[in-house]
């Protein structure tokens, strides 16, 4: 017992002196949740990272220098979050990735923009992550690889009325959720605008399971398809809830979705379900780092986190390259100016107006319960639906 | 900000919070597993009108603090009506919360879940500190105040609270508003420190975390809860470096202080006084190890010289100064009191006897409005009680002592006797939260008042010990000097030589007859005690199944035919009980 506490100690301080005296690294920070409910992603994610650093820093690193990731957890907390950004600001890094939700997001960004550190979202599709929702202006600081709630909202909406033919949807949302509510609204609008009808927008509260009254409405007005801007679980028991009650209504959902918790939990309720996401498994982009993750760690990434999160890093070498330096500003300018730099997902061009993806495409993926997988279905780029 | 400052400001925002639990849970013994609901008014109120009207800061964390006391008392004027119930505020606290959430989410100015990003971040380090610091100066005054006394004893006990003359709903009020204000300016400066709220945040999580601070932090103290709020924030940043084993550390952290420190942190202490003791050790020694005798045998001295004094007799012409008519009181099947008419003249010593089971206590607990009476009227001074809170019976001079000893355990001897005295201070809630000097006079008058009492009553050396580490006697004694301290002109004394010898009820009815003597009071005494009823009292009334059996000097009661058969015994006339 004894030896093994001197030999635990020993490790610890190993730890540390290891850190204290490696002068010649790069710190990149990375706020993610390690626990709680979004933890299959943030592990995910951070798996993915180690990956690619590790393939960047035997190449090199980035401008001569070894990249060391500094990941914290934030518990998908906002307070958290806050305490996050400002430990890794005093820990030096010159640029953080993540977090991966909006709220999150939002509560780090003012901190990192005052210190100056650039920090690239890997899955937080809100607008104001970027955009300072009191003065309409731009985060200098903010950017993201991923597309945002309006384009995705969009998606959804003309993906229901174009391709699936529907006239008339209805919404069911989680009202305690800022991402659900995001949605609702969003392809409350798109739908509306491309001429259809949303005939029932019902919400429900947080961790309830039973939508029973809400579907029940949505049942006498006989709505072409339901939105459920939700996560797997919620949506799984909608689609049960739904067909039980005899709704022949096509579900659609968002990037929520992709997880094989739908399928588990949904079972044959959700088959034929349609959802938008970042990227899929199948997407012919993404092969090579599906095949090497597969291989590293005996399992599948639980996407789009892990796909996103190396775009950030991609996006932050690259831009620290073309500065040629780690200053906060000067690569946040680099980031601003970046085309069509190759990353895990495809190709990345930044919008230096919004700090937004410009090409970032978007996949229609349907739920296919026989086949227990999330076949691609159609690609959507941000030009489609302008 | 700093990283480090920043932990500190946002540790600094969670105390506020903190205090406010400790208010109305440590020290009001309320349990509530709501009071982020609070914070989170705070904080959106204070974030609207900044963040839409551009309010400045200040102003608009006092508009936080005081819409979330308004809000404190729309929950908790019904559900604390509840004399002896809290967990009908318990309950509807909880829900809410919940409600609050619910509410928070749906409304367009709070922007939904959505939340509200993008608030100035007024908050700094020196705001936060002058905030806490007066927020701890504030409370500290009124826990030292009138107010503060009140909640206190109502957290040792409830019923003598009342009997301490505290009003149980206006305290317990008074006590909510003070920590929802608390909790109110928390979720403002959380707010303009965080620049982004969200619903989420003020939720059933937080408000347990708020508990759990307070109750690991010690239920009876300031500094603890304050303490265990700093490692609650603090330790979970130390650990950050372990990764996803960070919460399993800090878990084991929390079971460590709650299997090695079940009272919390601080218990019932503060920390200033523990460091001067640690510092000071010579001076902090128990004070019963050197003098519990003396008193007591000084007491025993007293006897024949009081003793000889004989109970006046004469108060025949006087009107009574209590009188009960035809009073009845049932409970379920059971006739507790049976059409029960006595007469307590003023000055006298009146004894009521009677078996065990034959409504004696419940005669008392009818005058002190513990319970309601089902039949009959009780006037004091021809005036009746019926109408009257108990709290209000004994501000008319009703004072009493209970045959189960209940002091307020925890607080010094002093404090017991304090608590009545304050409840007639001459000074407002703001003053005493401000303490103004009229206060910090008025406070030492009346611990010079405490102070004589405890002389008087041979317990000036107990004066700042724990009551619950008193002997049993003295209890019974302070119990009297705190009944003495409402300046009652009637004392009902409950069974007072209850477990006591032959030795100290004699010792103990000498003193009964100094303090009617001295303070001129009717005393009305319960006893089984033949010889203390035989040698004390002026009159006696005989009781048996709540129905009156006999009245009259101790004499006639020696002699009456029914007293004998009934509760004596044949052809005895001593030691019945």
């Amino acid at each position: 017992m004894r030896k093994f506490a001197v030999i635990l100690a020993c490790a610890v301080l190993c730890l540390f002196v290891g850190t204290a005296l490696a002068e010649e690294v790069v710190k990149i920070g990375h706020t993610v949740s390690l626990t709680g409910g979004a933890s299959m992603w943030g592990q995910s994610e951070k798996r993915a990272l180690e990956m690619l650093i590790e393939k960047l820093n035997a190449e090199g690193g980035v401008l001569g220098k070894k990249i060391v990731l500094v990941s914290y957890d934030n518990r998908n907390d906002a307070v958290e979050a806050v305490n996050v950004a400002r430990r890794l600001v005093e820990d030096g890094v010159v640029a953080v990735i993540g977090p991966a939700q909006s709220g999150n997001a939002i509560a780090s960004a003012p901190i990192l923009e005052k210190a100056q550190v650039p920090m690239v979202v890997t899955t937080a599709t809100n607008p104001y992550v970027t955009l300072d929702k009191k003065t309409e202006k731009i985060r200098p600081f903010a950017f993201r690889p991923c597309f945002i709630d309006p384009f995705q909202g969009t998606v959804a909406a003309r993906f229901a009325f174009r391709d699936l033919k529907a006239k008339t949807a209805s919404i069911l949302y989680d009202v305690g959720s800022d991402y659900g509510q995001w949605l609702a609204k969003y392809f409350e609008e798109a739908f509306v605008k491309e001429g259809g009808q949303v005939v029932a927008k019902e919400a429900f509260r947080t961790d309830e399971l039973d939508y029973r009254a809400q579907l029940g409405k949505m049942k006498e007005l006989n709505p072409d398809v339901i939105f459920i801007p939700t996560s797997q679980k919620e949506a799984a028991m909608a689609a049960k809830q739904a067909r039980d009650l005899g709704i022949k209504a096509v579900l659609l959902g968002t990037d929520n979705w992709g997880s094989p918790d739908l399928i588990e939990l949904g079972g044959s309720a959700i088959d034929g379900g349609f959802f938008v996401n970042l990227t899929d498994l199948a997407d012919p982009d993404i092969q090579d780092f599906v095949a090497e993750y597969r291989q590293k760690f005996g399992e599948d990434p639980v996407l789009p986190n892990p796909v996103m999160a190396q775009d950030a890093l991609l996006l932050i070498v690259d831009s620290i390259k073309r500065a040629n330096s780690f200053e906060g500003p000067k690569v946040a300018e680099a980031m601003a100016n970046t085309v069509g730099l190759k990353v895990t997902s495809g190709t990345l061009t930044i919008d230096p107006t919004t700090h937004d993806p410009l090409d970032k495409p978007a996949v229609i993926q349907k739920v296919d319960v026989t086949n227990n997988a999330f076949p691609f279905h159609m690609k959507f780029y941000p030009q489609d639906v302008k | 900000m700093n990283y480090i400052l920043s932990i500190v400001t946002l540790a600094c925002i969670n105390m506020v919070a903190v205090l406010g639990v400790a208010v109305f849970t440590g020290f009001t013994g309320l349990f509530s597993l709501g009071h982020a609901a609070f914070v989170g008014i705070g904080a959106y109120t204070s974030a609207i009108l900044t963040y839409y009207y551009d309010a400045p800061f200040a102003p608009s964390l006092v508009a936080g603090m005081i819409v979330a006391a308004c809000v404190s008392l729309i929950i908790g004027i019904p559900t604390l009506k509840a004399k002896l119930r809290s967990d009908y505020f318990a309950i509807a606290i909880l829900g809410f919360g919940e409600g609050l959430r619910v509410l928070l989410e749906n409304l367009e100015i709070t922007n939904g879940a959505r939340g509200l990003p993008g608030i100035e971040p007024h908050t700094t380090l020196p705001a936060v500190l002058l905030a806490l610091a007066l927020s701890i100066w504030g409370v500290r005054n009124f826990l030292t105040s009138r107010w503060g006394s009140a909640c206190i004893a109502i957290r040792e006990d409830p019923v003598a609270a009342e009997m301490a003359g505290v009003n149980l709903f206006r305290t317990r009020l008074l006590s909510l508003l003070v920590s929802a204000a608390l909790c109110g300016l928390s979720g403002g400066l959380l707010a303009h420190y965080l620049s982004f709220i969200q619903p989420v945040m003020f939720t059933l999580v937080q408000s347990t975390m708020l508990l759990a601070t307070v109750i690991a932090g010690g239920m009876g103290s300031i500094s603890g809860p304050l303490l265990a709020s700093f490692i609650f924030i603090a330790l979970p940043e130390a650990l950050r470096v372990a990764q996803i084993w960070r919460l399993v550390a800090y878990g084991l952290v929390l079971v460590t202080i709650v299997v090695y420190r079940p009272q919390g942190l601080m218990g019932y202490t503060e920390l200033p006084a523990v460091l001067r003791k640690v510092f000071a050790p010579g001076k902090s020694s128990a004070p019963f190890s050197t003098t519990p005798s003396s008193p007591r045998e000084r007491s025993t001295e007293a006897v024949p010289k009081t003793a000889a004094t004989p109970s006046p007799s004469c108060e025949g012409e006087k009107p009574p100064l209590l009188r009960l008519e035809h009073l009845t009181k049932n409970f379920g099947g059971i006739r507790a009191v049976d059409d029960l008419s006595l007469s307590v003249p003023e000055g006298a010593v009146y004894g009521i006897i009677g078996p065990n089971g034959a409504g004696k206590t419940t005669v008392f607990n009818l005058i002190t409005r513990v319970y309601r009476p089902d039949e009959g009227v009780i006037l004091f001074r021809e005036r009746s009680l019926l109408g009257l809170a108990p709290d209000a019976i004994v501000h008319e001079g009703i004072a009493r002592t209970f045959q189960n000893i209940r002091l307020f355990n925890r607080q010094s001897c002093l404090e017991n006797v304090l608590t009545p005295l304050r409840q007639r201070a001459p000074y407002g809630v703001a003053s005493a939260i401000l303490h103004l000097p009229s206060v910090g006079r008025a406070e030492r008058e009346l611990k010079a008042r405490a102070m004589e009492l405890l002389t008087e009553m041979e317990l000036a050396a107990y004066a700042d010990a724990p009551a619950a580490t008193l002997p049993y006697g003295l209890q019974r004694k302070l119990e009297i000097a705190r009944a003495l301290a409402m300046g009652p002109s009637l004392l009902l004394l409950d069974e007072p030589a209850a477990g006591m010898n032959p030795e100290e009820t004699r010792a103990l009815s000498a003193h009964i007859q100094e303090i009617h003597r001295r303070f001129s009071l009717t005393i009305l005494v319960i006893e089984h005690h033949m010889d203390l009823i035989m040698r004390i009292c002026s009159r006696i009334a005989v009781i048996n199944f709540g129905a009156l059996l006999a009245e009259g000097t101790p004499e006639e009661i020696r002699k009456d035919e029914r007293v004998l058969e009934a509760y004596l015994g044949k052809g005895k006339s001593d030691h019945a009980a």
